[in-house]
């Protein structure tokens, strides 16, 4: 259980995370921020201004919402658990260009805005991985951060499989292609919501948070397998031409997001 | 719009299917009082190789400096679409001297104004050979704009094999080595189904080009080369002071 003043522990993992947050959406920002108008207008840069503030509102609504009721109660925890979904996020980011996603040079300098809806995606599929480790009652904020890495693994893990059998990421960093985007940033909101329900519930041991994961993560998968195959007819149609969004971008998004939506919903509430 | 926009919409006019991929660095760095629009066209030099080219082929021009513009602005004229990929920042005392590229793709603009360039037309990639050169070694108080190229900076295979460009032709100088930034998107052509060619600069025959991608693991290392070697640019591209070392302290005998 928590108690009104912060604990020596607390007090650490918010510093640390909030330099990380502070370094890291600064650097964001600057990157968004200082390229030279004639590279891109401003408008072009506009998921890189709001897709953080953004993820904030989301993950301060679930926390507000769903939080152990001695966090959305106090604005001291608060402010932590937000603290640290700031750092955490940003710490994830690190890992993009792995992927072949450099969200600054993207989409500031190269103008391509296909790079903007993923960045915003993948974003944002990190918050929800991490704000499903917030939900339910444990006992500090290890556990917290011990079901984050969970999620967050599964996330990653489920994007770099969708590049191993589609190769999606440089279908929207190489050719530019908004269908690819889409659909792999309604993927990766997808996958994140189920990785951090997957993570939700009441702490009980760290063997139960990793069977919970596996038991309740497995369906990302459902989702990653039907992005490949769509992502390869892609690959193939691309050859002639850019299939269009209402076929190939909005309707499979549709499908991840509402398959995700339901199945947490199906789920019900965590024990 | 200003005239170094003006400038920039004439080598990448915003209708141009390939207009996406120009980068506008150097453009912007222009000075806006001294840009110059010649009426006349520059001499460009006879390339063989120039004759033999279709519509379905796009070009690579790997050449130092201002020769990729004036070679771009030859293949203007022949109906391709030039697109300037020049990525290193102009400053004081730099590593890799742009101010030749600067001048000429002002020179040469009017050049490829006024050669009516379909929107769909072909594109020749321009880039300046000299961009990372191993030999160059900039020290404390250069201006390091070393820069390379990513996959990211090209059209796909993929892509370009959608526009009706089923081949590729890299023309460079043979005295200098392919940089490995530029052998992994020709590499990612081949396996996308492009054939590859090669020119000698003022040479007759393309011949065909092999490549193999030179990085097992290629965003970790292409990444690592930014990281520790290069040195970006927060107004966009490459290019910042190296600094100077730390002063030693005052403890010394005097």
């Amino acid at each position: 259980m928590y108690t009104a003043a912060m604990s020596p522990s607390e007090v650490i993992a918010m510093l640390v995370a909030g330099a990380i947050a502070t370094v890291r959406w600064a650097l964001w920002y600057h990157r968004a921020i200082a390229v030279a108008p004639m590279l891109s207008p401003a408008g072009a840069r506009a998921p890189l201004f709001l897709t953080p503030p953004l993820a904030a509102a989301a993950l301060f609504a679930i926390l507000r919402t769903y939080a152990a009721s001695d966090v959305t109660d106090s604005p001291v925890y608060l402010a932590f658990y937000m603290v640290l979904g700031a750092g955490w996020v940003a710490a994830a980011t690190i890992l993009f260009p792995l992927y072949g996603l450099r969200p600054a040079v993207d989409v500031a300098q190269r103008r391509n805005p296909a790079a903007g809806v993923l960045a915003a995606g993948a974003v944002l599929g990190l918050t929800l991985a991490f704000a499903g480790a917030n939900i339910g009652d444990g006992p500090g904020w290890w556990v917290v951060a011990f079901c984050a890495l969970l999620a967050t693994s599964g996330l990653f893990l489920a994007w770099g499989l969708v590049d191993w059998g589609a190769g999606v990421t440089d279908m929207v960093t190489i050719d530019r292609d908004p269908t690819a985007a889409i659909r792999l940033a309604a993927l990766l909101v997808a996958v994140g919501a189920i990785q951090g329900r997957a993570v939700a519930g009441d702490w009980l041991s760290t063997a139960n948070a990793l069977n919970d994961w596996l038991d309740l993560g497995w369906p990302a998968l459902v989702l990653v397998i039907m992005e490949i195959v769509v992502g390869r007819v892609h690959a193939a149609a691309a050859r002639r031409e850019r299939p269009p969004i209402a076929v190939l971008g909005l309707p499979p998004a549709a499908i991840y997001l509402a398959g995700a939506a339901a199945y947490i919903l199906t789920l019900g509430w965590w024990t | 719009m200003n005239e170094r926009e003006r400038l920039f919409e004439i080598w990448a006019p915003s209708r141009g299917v390939f207009s996406a991929w120009a980068k506008p660095l150097l453009f912007a760095q222009m000075d806006e009082a001294r840009i110059v629009r010649p009426a006349t066209d520059p001499p460009a030099p006879i390339q063989p190789w120039a004759a033999r080219l279709d519509g379905r082929t796009a070009v690579v021009l790997d050449l130092p400096g201002d020769a990729s513009v004036w070679h771009g602005a030859l293949l203007g004229a022949a109906g391709y679409r030039p697109v300037p990929l020049f990525n290193g920042s102009d400053g004081q005392q730099p590593a890799v001297e742009v101010r030749s590229i600067m001048l000429a793709l002002q020179h040469a603009g009017g050049q490829v104004e006024r050669a009516s360039i379909a929107d769909d037309a072909p594109p020749a990639f321009m880039l300046d050979a000299r961009r990372c050169d191993p030999s160059v070694r900039p020290s404390a108080g250069w201006f390091d704009n070393r820069w390379v190229v990513f996959p990211q900076d090209f059209p796909s295979g993929r892509l370009l094999r959608s526009r009706g460009v089923e081949r590729a032709l890299l023309v460079r100088e043979q005295s200098r080595r392919l940089g490995d930034d530029l052998r992994e998107v020709l590499a990612r052509w081949a396996k996308d189904g492009v054939e590859l060619l090669e020119a000698e600069v003022g040479g007759a025959e393309p011949v065909p080009l092999k490549v193999k991608a030179p990085w097992g693991l290629r965003p970790l290392a292409a990444l690592a080369l930014v990281a520790l070697g290069l040195r970006a640019n927060s107004a966009g591209g490459f290019g910042a002071r190296v600094p100077m070392p730390p002063q030693g302290g005052g403890t010394g005998f005097a």
